[in-house]
């Protein structure tokens, strides 16, 4: 999967856990806590979606590194391979 | 008088506000610097409002209980993120919100931690337990009959997410917490363990629809 492909990965993501941010513009480096206030279950729900779509197992130390769409995409990057 | 919706006061314990959310005008001029630099990041329209009806709402919950003014409160964070009240370190407060629905507690003397959300049925959600109950929980959680699953979800959920917010561990935050490895006490054990370490949980009446627990324990001396 090229970068891209991951980013659109995530954003389809986290729009489907919040339904309601469809079509916002996600700022690469701000989280999304601060972006959109998203909630801990929104956040949670978001992590499990991505570990299913990509099959990259992450565990609960690395949802830091989760929580900016330049963090996600780097960390799927990173740990896609171990998953195949 | 604040205008918004009184729950919960015992003796000395936390109070607690449960209402929607609502913005008056001028409400941002009750915000700090930071708080409106944060607000301004938040592009979603609809929880821009929700965020400042927040801040809004406990500075002047802060206010009455302290009896000074909502301008005179001053807010910042911990290092885990947690906030507090900078001019009296005596009072500890805790908030949350959910879509429309906000919660707030405030105690003397006390940790405390609130949590509120919108019951639904959301896809995975036997995912989302496996991620945040304790293994002794999701079978608990997974013997309840199947029509009150959901309910029974919500309430674990927010008992754990208050008593973790009170602990100052939190998943949006730059630390993990293992919430998997925290096992609350069943409901008919609490009193037994109130004894032993202190915690107390209360489910403050919620609208239909919404679930809300608070969660509390005095502060060490």
């Amino acid at each position: 999967m090229t970068d891209e492909e991951l980013k659109n990965l995530v954003v389809k993501a986290l729009f489907e856990v919040a339904p309601d941010l469809e079509g916002e513009d996600v700022d690469p480096d701000e989280s999304f806590r601060d972006q959109f206030e998203i909630d801990s279950m929104d956040l949670l729900n978001f992590i499990i979606k991505i570990h299913e779509a990509t099959g990259v197992d992450i565990p609960e130390k690395d949802y830091p590194k989760l929580t900016t769409l330049v963090g996600c995409v780097a960390y799927l990057k990173h740990h896609r391979q171990g998953a195949r | 008088m604040i205008g918004y919706e009184y729950i919960k006061r015992i003796g000395k314990h936390p109070a607690a506000w449960l209402f929607r959310t609502e913005l008056h005008p001028g409400d941002e001029s009750l915000l700090s610097c930071a708080e409106l630099a944060r607000a301004e990041r938040i592009t979603n329209q609809p929880r821009r409002r929700e965020f400042v009806a927040a801040r809004c709402a406990v500075r002047r919950i802060l206010a009455e209980v302290t009896a000074t003014e909502p301008g005179c409160v001053h807010l910042a964070t911990d290092e885990s993120g947690r906030p507090y009240m900078t001019e009296d370190n005596r009072y500890d407060f805790s908030i949350s919100h959910s879509h429309d629905m906000c919660a707030i507690a405030v105690g003397r003397d006390v940790r405390v931690g609130i949590d509120v959300e919108r019951v639904t049925d959301r896809p995975r959600l036997d995912r989302i337990a496996e991620f945040m109950f304790s293994p002794d929980e999701l079978t608990a959680w997974r013997c309840t009959e199947p029509a009150r699953r959901v309910a029974a979800f919500y309430r674990l959920w927010t008992r754990k997410e208050a008593y973790l917010k009170a602990l100052g561990i939190g998943l949006n935050g730059t630390q993990a917490r293992s919430t998997s490895t925290i096992t609350l006490p069943p409901e008919n054990a609490q009193s037994a363990w109130h004894a032993q370490v202190g915690w107390h949980w209360t489910e403050p009446e919620a609208p239909d629809g919404y679930q809300a627990a608070l969660c509390w324990r005095p502060s060490e001396p």
